[in-house]
Parts: structure tokens; sequence; C-alpha cells
């Protein structure tokens, strides 16, 4: 028997409730229908830009917010049916990397003591001793100078805490890490540092990655598959090779451009003040755009290779 | 002031030193900047958190943070010593010589006050001229940054703004003082790619209109070199390599200019590239070059001798004991 995906999103909505003004609340669809799986040791990239949903999806995925609508599978379990026990052997299967690492330590606490958190909570198997060796074990394989073990965060820079961080997720032994924006605030000197410690550990743990980024860059060079998302919905979906090679979605090649400040490629119009809720999300930015976009647009294979695009003009 | 002289620079920064005292000691983020912009020439600053380049703008203000002082040097506006003005005349320079795009456009701006006021109330601050007259250039110069309906913005209060839309205002605050250099601390980092481009080329085109001049900063070297014609490399409070962006772009001589391009490039099957080491923390003052840890060239005279100063053409300049790389 195949064994099943680590995690498998299907049909995931989540809507928000928000009060514009007294008396006027609106509701607004961060996350619509999202399905999508993650193979064991594998890595899929999320993409889109700020309001696109991606970190509404890693919301749902840690369970730190319920879901609307849809399913969330951890190794085949439904996430939101699991009774307080199973679900804290499931948090050990999952675990986050945050945007900022000076922000997700405790200040007060030694980086040992903060790493070692993660162990004595969730694995309770453990005996002490052991604990204590998977502490070393992890704090070693991301290459923190043991002279910084007992030290408190603000002694240690970006990336070193950025590695403790990731440490940190990887010592409860987790099958899937989800890493939120994890070079976002680092400098470009320690960037490759930092990607090239992921891979270097998915080798080493075989654990499979959510990246979530606006760095196209570093999705594209350590994703094996993609999705963009823009206003909630997924636009495009399939392996990096095909998205990042030859982008489908008008959006994904004016992203593409973007971050390559490539602009005389393809140009999107101003963000919209007001965005569509209905039909082609994109429509009032695109340059294709013509009447037959106002309907709602399903994320069909497309016929040259099979990936999912958003958009009867492409697909 | 306003009129630039034949062939000077409008702006001179020569052997710049910022010194800051903290409970835990002196910090030096400024040691020896030189850096020389003149009348309508868009210059960048590229580096990395901690290598001074906002403390670069905020010498030539003349804006110290608590604690701070420029220590040695010379900032000059048109061969007038920036560090001898009055406050008359550092009120009169800030804004009307030298006017100010910070990064966070929105809390840059006044959140109590409609758009329109604070455009027409910047105007003013510079001229005797009517509510009439200011009132007219916020409504053309929000045209000029492509707002569509320019008297729908104007009504608007900071927090009804977008984040491009709140830096294309803080744009056109910027250009009510008629300034002849426009400083820009990182104006588009906190935008999303799309954005970005959009906002660049605006405050670029916008800034040439003018006749004016550009000192723009940014830890990100594509957006710098978007606006940018000259470039300059910081690293431990002083500008180690400048020159023509094409160069920089393509082939920089500086070590750690370098090492910045290969980091850029992440190829598909390839470990990613880094600078192993760690950014100084600029507690002491560099005699010798403060790259040497990290330099995969350094040589027995990185260790003995102080830095040499290369001067390349009438621009090109270099802080390396290498000398000019020729490849």
């Amino acid at each position: 028997m195949a064994k099943s995906p680590i995690l498998e999103v299907r049909n995931l909505f989540k809507t928000y409730r928000v009060r514009r003004s007294i008396g006027l609340v609106e509701t607004v669809k961060a996350a619509q229908d999202i399905s999508f799986a993650v193979e064991r040791g594998r890595t899929l990239g999320i993409v889109g830009e700020s309001g696109s949903g991606k970190s509404t999806v890693a919301r749902c995925l840690l369970g730190l917010t319920p879901l609307t609508e849809g399913e969330v599978l951890l190794d085949g379990n439904q996430l939101g049916a699991l009774g307080v026990r199973k679900m804290r052997s499931h948090r050990r299967m999952m675990q986050m990397v945050f945007q900022m690492p000076q922000a997700s330590f405790d200040p007060t606490r030694t980086v040992r003591s903060s790493v070692a958190e993660p162990l004595r909570r969730l694995r309770s198997d453990m005996s002490r001793t052991q604990q204590d060796e998977r502490l070393a074990e992890v704090l070693t394989a991301v290459s923190l100078g043991e002279e910084l073990w007992d030290r408190k965060p603000r002694a240690l820079s970006g990336g070193q805490l950025q590695r403790a961080a990731i440490a940190r997720a990887l010592a409860p032994d987790p099958e899937l890490l989800v890493l939120d924006e994890p070079t976002s605030s680092l400098d470009l000197s320690v960037r490759g540092e930092i990607l090239s410690l992921l891979q270097r550990l998915q080798e080493e743990f075989h654990v499979a990655f959510v990246l979530i980024s606006h760095d196209l860059e570093a999705v594209r060079v350590c994703a094996d598959d993609v999705i963009v998302m823009y206003l909630g919905q997924v636009v495009e979906e399939g392996t990096a090779a095909q998205v990042f090679g030859s982008p489908a979605h008008p959006y994904t090649q004016a992203l593409i451009a973007a971050s390559k400040f490539e602009t005389d490629s393809f140009e999107l119009g101003p963000k919209g003040e007001t965005d569509p809720t209905a039909g082609c999300r994109l429509m009032p930015r695109c340059p294709l755009a013509e009447e037959a976009c106002s309907a709602e647009q399903d994320l069909v294979p497309s016929a040259t290779d099979g990936r999912m695009v958003r958009c009867w003009k492409v697909s | 002031m306003n009129s630039g002289q034949a062939n000077g620079a409008l702006l001179s920064l020569s052997g710049v030193e910022v010194t800051i005292n903290t409970l835990s000691g002196p910090v030096h983020p400024l040691q020896g900047v030189d850096l020389d912009v003149y009348p309508g020439e868009t210059v960048g600053l590229v580096g990395e958190s901690g290598s001074g380049k906002s403390m670069t703008l905020r010498a030539i203000l003349r804006l110290m943070p608590p604690g701070g002082a420029i220590t040695g040097g010379s900032v000059k506006w048109q061969d007038r010593s920036v560090l001898g003005l009055d406050t008359d005349e550092l009120q009169a320079y800030r804004g009307s010589d030298v006017a100010m795009i910070y990064q966070n456009p929105v809390s840059a701006l006044d959140p109590m006050l409609s758009v329109e006021r604070q455009i027409v109330d910047a105007f003013k601050a510079n001229r005797a001229t009517s509510d009439g007259v200011a009132e007219e250039f916020a409504r053309d110069a929000l045209r000029d940054l492509e707002f569509g309906n320019p008297d729908v913005i104007l009504n608007r209060y900071p927090h009804q703004l977008s984040g491009g839309m709140a830096q294309r205002v803080n744009i056109a605050l910027a250009l009510a003082c008629g300034p002849s250099l426009i400083l820009a601390d990182e104006p588009t980092t906190g935008l999303d790619m799309t954005t970005q481009i959009r906002v660049l080329d605006l405050l670029e085109q916008q800034v040439h209109a003018r006749n004016a001049a550009l000192l723009f900063i940014s830890h990100d070297l594509r957006a710098v070199s978007r606006v940018a014609r000259n470039i300059g490399i910081m690293y431990a409070g002083q500008v180690v390599e400048f020159g023509p962006r094409e160069r920089i772009l393509t082939d920089p001589s500086h070590p750690y200019a370098r090492a910045l391009l290969e980091c850029m490039d992440l190829r598909t099957g390839e470990r990613p590239r880094s600078i192993p080491g760690l950014v100084p923390r600029m507690t002491e003052e560099y005699e010798l070059c403060a790259f040497r840890d990290r330099c995969p060239s350094r040589m027995a005279a990185c260790d003995e001798e102080p830095l040499p100063v290369h001067k390349l053409g009438r621009r090109r300049r270099l802080l390396c004991h290498l000398g000019p790389h020729h490849g």
C-alpha cells in the first residue's frame, strides 16, 4: 500500500468577519477552496503578495485558527477530529519556524532552554537523558557553536537565532515543518546559509517542508512543488520547474517578472481599492482581461503539462 | 542656498564619523564615510543591517540619535558646512534643500491630518504663498504620481491609504518642499513586489522631472539599481566601493561586493551561497579593513596596513588592498 502524504489539505475555506465601521461588517474570504498534498521529505512552496492568504493557510494547518470549512489531514488523520491527547502527539509531527527569530524566543531564557521546551512538552516518551542527547544532536545539526547554547537570544545574530529556531522545530522529530518567511528578516549574506541548512536538514532527517515566502528566488531553489495564491485563491499549481520555468497564469508571470525587477516583460495594473468578489479576482489589474473573465474561473489542469491554472485564457 | 555651483557637488561627505554613547560603551556606526552627490544625479547606497546606511542619512540631516554625535569629518552642502549651521539655517536646510522619505510610509504621515492638509502645510512652510496655490500643487503632484482621482485622495487620512498609496503621498510631501536633494531610506521595503517597482519608477521620474538629486538607500541591490546611476556599497560604517551601476552590478572590485552578488544568484541544484562570519558589532574603531575576517582574498597587508583609497577615474573609489579587479 502506498503511504499517504504526510499532509493533505482538502477544500479549505477560511472567512473572517471584519468590522469596517459601526454597523458595517464585511466577510473577508482569506482562503477559498484550497487543496494540496505534501509528500514525506518534499517541499511545497506557497507564494503570493500580502493579502493573498498564504499566512492564513499556515495558521489553519497548525490549528492556530479554526477552519470555516474543509479538512486538514496529518498522516491520514483529520486534525479537528482529534482529542487533546492525540492532538499532542500530532503537534510533535508538525512544527513551525517563524519569520522573526528575535520575536519567537523568550528573551529571559537561554537558547538551550528554549530549544529544549518542545522536547520536554511533546516527547514525554523519552527519558531526560535521551532528551538531552537529542537536544545536542539538533543544535549540532544546525551548526550552532556550543559556546552559544547557554547564551540569551540577544547575544546571537539574526542568522544564528534562526538556526536555533530551526533546531527547536526539529527537536521533537517532526515529519513536517511549516516555515513562514524564514529568511525575510535576514540579511542577504545570511539568507543562503539558512536555505542551504534547510536543504541539508531535509536530506538528513527526511522531513517535509511547507515554505511560505514572498522571496520567489528562495522558493525556486528549495521547493519541489509550488502553489501561487492571489486574494485567497490558488491561481497556479505545479512543480517548481513548471511554475518558475514557464509561468502560465498572468499573476504568476507578473510576480516572477517583478521579483527580478524586469517590468518591461509583464506588468499588472495598480492594486485595486476594492477587490472583485466574483469572476477572476485579478481581472481589474490584468492586461489580458476581457469580458469572459467576469465568469467564475476554475482551477483546471493545463492542456500542455497538467499543471493547474485558474485562467480560461491560458489553461 | 538653492543654486548649485558649476561642476561642484551638491552634497559632499568626507571622512564622516559618528559615535553613539550607550550604557554599554561607545558604538561607532560611521567610521569615515566619503560620498559625493552631484546636482540632478541619482546615487544609491547598498548595505546590510548595521552597515551604517541609515546613519549616513541621519548625518546628512544632522539628526543624531540620543547620545550620538558627528565626531569627525565634514558634511558640506554646496561648499558650506552643514555642521556649522545654526538652528534657523538648519531648519531651512532640512526640507527646502534636502527632503527625506522614510521606510514606513503610513507612520511617516500625521494620522490626524488629511493628505491635502499635510501637503499644503509642507508646501507653504517653504514659501510665502496662498492656500489656493498650495492646493493646486497638491492636486498636480498627486496626478503626477498616478492617482487617478486626486480629489478623493486629498480628503483621505493616512489610515485610509494602502502602503503603496501612502508612499506616493510621502513622495508628494518631499516634492512639496522643492528640494534639490531627496533622501530615501528603504522607501519600498515594506511594499508588495508588484507595487514596489511602480513606486520606484514614479520616484525616479518625479525626481528627474524636477531636476532634483536622489540619494537612495536599501539593503536590496536590485531596488537600488533600478533608480540609481551610481552605487556605493557600505560595510562597517564605510563606503567600501563606489562606481557606476553597470560596473557594480557586473564586475565590482571589493571582495564583499563580489560575495554579495554571489549570494543574490541562487541556482537550482546548487547550495545557496552565503558570506561566512558575522557583521562587526561596531564597538571598536577599525584601523585595518573591517571585512578581513570574512574575506576570501585576505593577504598579509590586510592585517598590517591601514586601508588604501583607490581613486579610479572621476567617480570610482575603492577601499581595498587588492586594488581594482581586472577580469
